[in-house]
């Protein structure tokens, strides 16, 4: 599909299948339309399960985090029941970025407030991009991005999730 | 003379939320605040608004958040800010439903009108109002298709689909989600509605809502 880039990392899972963790987004400088975008998520998901993320506060959607197989990942759990995987984010052998998701607050009476504090301690006053399921009903659940701009992109074809 | 209209209403105040975000003066966002740019869109078509008027069937009285007449109508808004988690709680979800009341009982003729003007920043008007589901069991549910959205607790009450705009709720509904706010705001009007009205207050058997904007 023209003007849209993607980026794929390959997360081990707990089972030691692979999983993707997946960003979809048109290119830079180019006029975008959600639908253009939600049309190319479709096809690379096709029949898959898939968890879909995008940036909090921002309605453009000009970009998509897909997630398989989320629940299989080995998350860490702290004290406060606040669940945490990191991966690193490879431009061929480097890595240059960095993601993590976030899982907690479901015994919060304020779970949208919660996490958003969650990812801010995180982040600890790192740039970051903070992103929310797309459905809008999850607020319990939040992928952080690290150096996103230092992503190396390649043309979306026929890579599929 | 500018005619009034329920939809340039919610434009008006859509744009002055937008405007006070844009100046980074959120915090003054709430539900108090709405009365402003109702106030001042009401005032530009020469309606004279009442805010905070004696809603006519309580003692102790209880307020109505804005009142005016436009034309031969008499009419009602309540009002509500999302700000963050604020409807999620069931103290919150009576709080909306006792709007959703008093705005029938003021309701007593054909030109007596009652509007709930509820509005946002979107995510968090999506999170915890619109898509707000409290069975929390399934949050961390892997894997969603596109039809596989939350059951929002308030599409019970309001139809957030302007293609089924109308939505009729059933106020004998046994779900202990509903039942207990139900019961709960009876208890809490029904002192009050006796001692101005002299009589009960019976709780009629279906509410019905409509989507305007």
């Amino acid at each position: 599909m023209d003007n849209i880039e993607i980026f794929e990392e390959i997360v081990k899972g707990k089972n030691s299948i692979d999983y993707k963790f997946s960003i979809l987004r048109f290119a830079p400088h180019i006029q975008y339309s959600k639908s253009y975008l939600d049309t190319a998520v479709s096809t690379y998901v096709g029949h898959n399960l898939y968890n879909e993320f995008v940036e909090l506060y921002n309605k453009d959607y000009w970009f998509r985090i897909l997630i398989s197989g989320i629940n299989e990942f080995d998350f860490t759990i702290d004290e406060n029941k606040n669940e945490k995987i990191e991966f690193d984010l490879h431009n061929e052998e480097n890595i240059v970025a960095k993601a993590a998701i976030l899982r907690g607050g479901l015994y919060s009476d304020k779970p949208l407030e919660y996490m958003t504090n969650l990812v801010t301690e995180y982040a600890n006053g790192r740039e970051h991009i903070h992103c929310v399921e797309i459905f809008m009903d999850n607020p319990w659940v939040r992928v952080v991005l690290f150096e996103m701009n230092k992503l190396v992109f390649k043309p979306f074809t026929d890579q599929r999730l | 003379m500018k005619e009034f209209k329920e939809s340039h209403l919610g434009t008006a105040i859509i744009c002055w939320l937008n405007y006070i975000s844009a100046l980074g003066r959120n915090y003054i966002l709430a539900e108090s605040s709405i009365k402003i740019p109702a106030s001042e869109y009401l005032e530009v078509h020469h309606i004279q608004p009442n805010l905070e008027t004696d809603h006519p069937k309580f003692k102790p009285v209880r307020k109505i958040d804005l009142q005016f007449k436009n034309n031969s109508n008499d009419i009602a808004y309540e009002f509500k800010f999302v700000k963050g988690d604020s409807t999620r709680e069931t103290s919150e979800r009576i709080r909306v439903f006792n709007d959703l009341m008093r705005l029938y009982l003021f309701q007593d003729t054909d030109n007596q009108k009652g509007y709930f003007l509820i509005c946002s920043i979107t995510d968090e008007f999506k999170m915890s109002f619109e898509n707000m589901d409290p069975n929390i069991d399934k949050r961390f549910k892997g894997g969603r298709k596109s039809d596989d959205k939350a059951i929002s607790y308030y599409s019970e009450w309001f139809s957030f689909d302007e293609n089924t705009a109308e939505k009729t709720i059933d106020l004998n509904n046994s779900d202990k989600l509903y039942k207990d706010v139900y019961d709960a705001s009876l208890d809490e009007y029904k002192e009050q509605y006796k001692a101005k009205m002299g009589t009960e207050l019976k709780f009629p058997d279906e509410l019905k809502t409509k989507l305007i904007f």
